[in-house]
């Protein structure tokens, strides 16, 4: 069994609110092997973005570990941490609000590498291959975000979390911004970055259609939870969570004949983060949710052949 | 093609007057039919002028944007030239509108019954307490749990879903023939989608009303549509009913778009297919096809001729000169 790069064990995260405590990530383990792209879903609300920023410790964890090539990163601090950042990279949603406009594109990817000491004339020469790497013309060097649209926009995000040389990219809705025409070329285009550094990526998106084309691996969220963990393809052929089948059902197939009556979709509403059901937090929604649901919390169980599913009543 | 069209636009064309003295079309001669009782699709990419055809028929345009040319028929009058006072009666109660973003289309400041029963008391005259009653019917109709308890919510109080639900429900409550639903379920998740879309076919069943859909997304148009429209730079470029679109489209933006998306079910293999380059600036549109710069079949004839809509049989129209190859 390879080495996982990254494993996050019994991570949570805690938010005060007015209505009282709640619970984004409650108890998350999983593991993310160099070289994947493990795809994070689930509705608006259910954590998933909390988790992600909590992997690169944008924001401190109220429980748990994260270890990195074995290295603990929540008993790193200052130097050692900034040094374990620098392999790690963000790319977020909004390609707009996410790059400053006063820098130039050259500025903005230079950021990281002055950061990291790189000198002056070291730096526009990697620059200029990065820029060279995700598609951007170098004569651009000079050019505010502004003058960009939304597609460019994502490639400079991408070449300044390149620009580190980092192992781990957390991508948080990437392509959730763009047209249909620039979503296939940025999703290409982190296909190709993948293969030639080797990078791996957590991907976070509620779109299940992009999902399934980049991603090896899944992880289904509900409500600061992971319903079911397993290889992206089982996921939507057969699901072992009810709510994985019946997120992936909900989503519109652009093909007339399909969209059919086989369909299982959710009913009601997503039951509030403050005060979640007992048991499973699915229970409320669940077709098949019996006693035990309501009372006793699902364990995370392996299924084989990297399949694992938290539910007393699973599909196969 | 032979039910009654409750609305016919033709020629439409939507300008931004620039400082120069130059007009920029945002919506470039569209023509338009709209069945009774069917739902028509309008798909395209961000700034193509989908929601600015919307926004034309229903005369919500911001100042200075007017209509400049064109005429929009719907039962023997002419909207884009209706004087504003006679529009404000067919607003809202004969078409109505919903709109991608519930929250700003609601008044955060007054409770949701209340906002609704407006739409019935500007109109008609009833007293208050029938009113009211008829607005719990609709929350219920539109599947809004507990309705004499949401009828004193407040927007904020309620989850995306169920805001969008309200939206329909003041959109509905006055039976409009019409209703323009501008990217309704965009801003929400796909499973509270799947219950909007669900919930919009069945409404529309039950009112025999028509709806124009416009969207970005061509998984909602297989949903929902009977027939679609795609617009790419202010013109529509190809027409044709649903399952002719999907099963034989043929301007080239079309098959890109198609070819551009990951399915959910069904085979995929290899990488997705990409439209080069990007959607050319309003201001500075190609002289011949406004597709031809991003074209893989683009000729010289692309490059200096406007292609015009043709119909290539059984009413499927494409803006394009390439011959079809069956």
């Amino acid at each position: 069994m390879m080495e996982p790069l990254l494993r996050v064990e019994h991570l949570a995260k805690y938010f005060r609110s007015n209505a009282g405590q709640v619970k984004a990530v409650d108890d998350v383990s999983f593991n993310l092997y160099p070289g994947e792209t493990l795809a994070l879903v689930g509705e608006s609300g259910c954590g998933k973005s909390t988790l992600g920023r909590l992997v690169i410790r944008l924001l401190e964890p109220s429980k748990g570990k994260i270890f990195m090539d074995g290295v603990d990163l929540s008993g790193l601090k200052g130097r050692e941490l900034r040094k374990m950042r620098s392999r790690m990279q963000m790319v977020f949603q909004d390609p707009f609000s996410s790059l400053d406009p006063h820098f130039t594109v050259g500025e903005i990817i230079a950021e990281p590498l002055r950061n990291a000491g790189v000198p002056k004339e070291e730096q526009q020469k990697q620059v200029l291959s990065l820029m060279e790497r995700v598609g951007l013309p170098g004569e651009h060097y000079f050019r505010y975000p502004h003058q960009f649209s939304g597609g460019q926009r994502q490639r400079i995000g991408i070449a300044r979390a390149l620009a580190t040389n980092p192992k781990l990219i957390v991508c948080d809705e990437p392509v959730s911004a763009l047209d249909v025409s620039i979503q296939a070329q940025i999703l290409n285009l982190l296909r190709k970055l993948q293969k030639e550094s080797h990078l791996t990526f957590l991907f976070i998106s509620h779109d299940l259609a992009v999902v399934r084309y980049i991603s090896d691996r899944i992880c289904v969220m509900f409500l600061g939870q992971l319903c079911e963990i397993c290889p992206t393809q089982d996921a939507y052929e057969h699901p072992l969570h009810p709510y994985t089948r019946m997120l992936i059902d909900s989503a519109p197939d652009p093909d007339p004949d399909v969209s059919g009556e086989n369909r299982m979709l959710l009913q009601g509403e997503l039951p509030s983060p403050v005060n979640p059901p007992a048991g499973c937090r699915f229970c409320t929604r669940c077709p098949y949710a019996t006693e035990e649901c309501k009372t006793v919390r699902p364990e995370m169980k392996d299924y084989g052949n990297g399949r694992f599913c938290a539910c007393h009543h699973p599909l196969a | 093609m032979s039910e009654e069209n409750l609305i016919t636009v033709s020629g439409l064309r939507t300008v931004l007057p620039s400082k120069e003295g130059r007009e920029v079309s945002l919506v470039d001669g569209i023509d338009l039919t709209i069945p009774g009782g069917k739902t028509v699709g309008l798909v395209g990419e961000s700034g193509c002028g989908k929601s600015m055809t919307a926004r034309s028929l229903m005369r919500l345009l911001d100042a200075p944007i007017y209509i400049k040319e064109g005429t929009i028929q719907f039962h023997g009058q002419n909207l884009a030239s209706l004087p504003e006072k006679e529009m404000r009666s067919i607003r809202g109660h004969q078409i109505s509108m919903i709109f991608q973003e519930p929250m700003t289309a609601l008044n955060p400041s007054i409770t949701v019954g209340k906002q609704v029963r407006e739409a019935i008391l500007l109109h008609e005259k009833v007293t208050r307490r029938e009113a009211k009653e008829r607005v719990i019917q609709m929350f219920r109709n539109v599947g809004i749990p507990e309705p004499e308890l949401r009828y004193r919510s407040y927007p904020h109080q309620l989850s995306g879903g169920l805001r969008q639900r309200i939206c329909i429900a003041m959109a509905m409550i006055l039976e409009p023939e019409f209703l323009i639903a501008d990217e309704p379920t965009t801003a929400l998740d796909v499973t509270v989608e799947a219950q909007i879309l669900a919930l919009m076919k069945q409404l529309q069943g039950s009112h025999k009303m028509s709806i124009l859909m416009i969207t970005h997304n061509l998984g909602v148009v297989a949903d929902i549509c009977d027939e679609v429209n795609v617009m790419y730079a202010g013109q529509i470029v190809e027409h044709a009913d649903k399952a002719e679109l999907f099963h034989h489209p043929l301007h080239p933006y079309t098959l890109g778009l198609m070819k551009a998306i990951p399915r959910v079910r069904g085979k995929m293999e290899g990488e997705l297919y990409t439209i080069r380059g990007t959607v050319p600036s309003m201001a500075q549109m190609p002289a011949g096809c406004r597709f031809c710069d991003r074209c893989p079949y683009a000729t010289e004839q692309c490059r200096r001729e406007r292609p015009g809509l043709r119909d290539v049989g059984g009413g499927h129209l494409v803006r394009c000169f390439r011959e079809v190859i069956e």
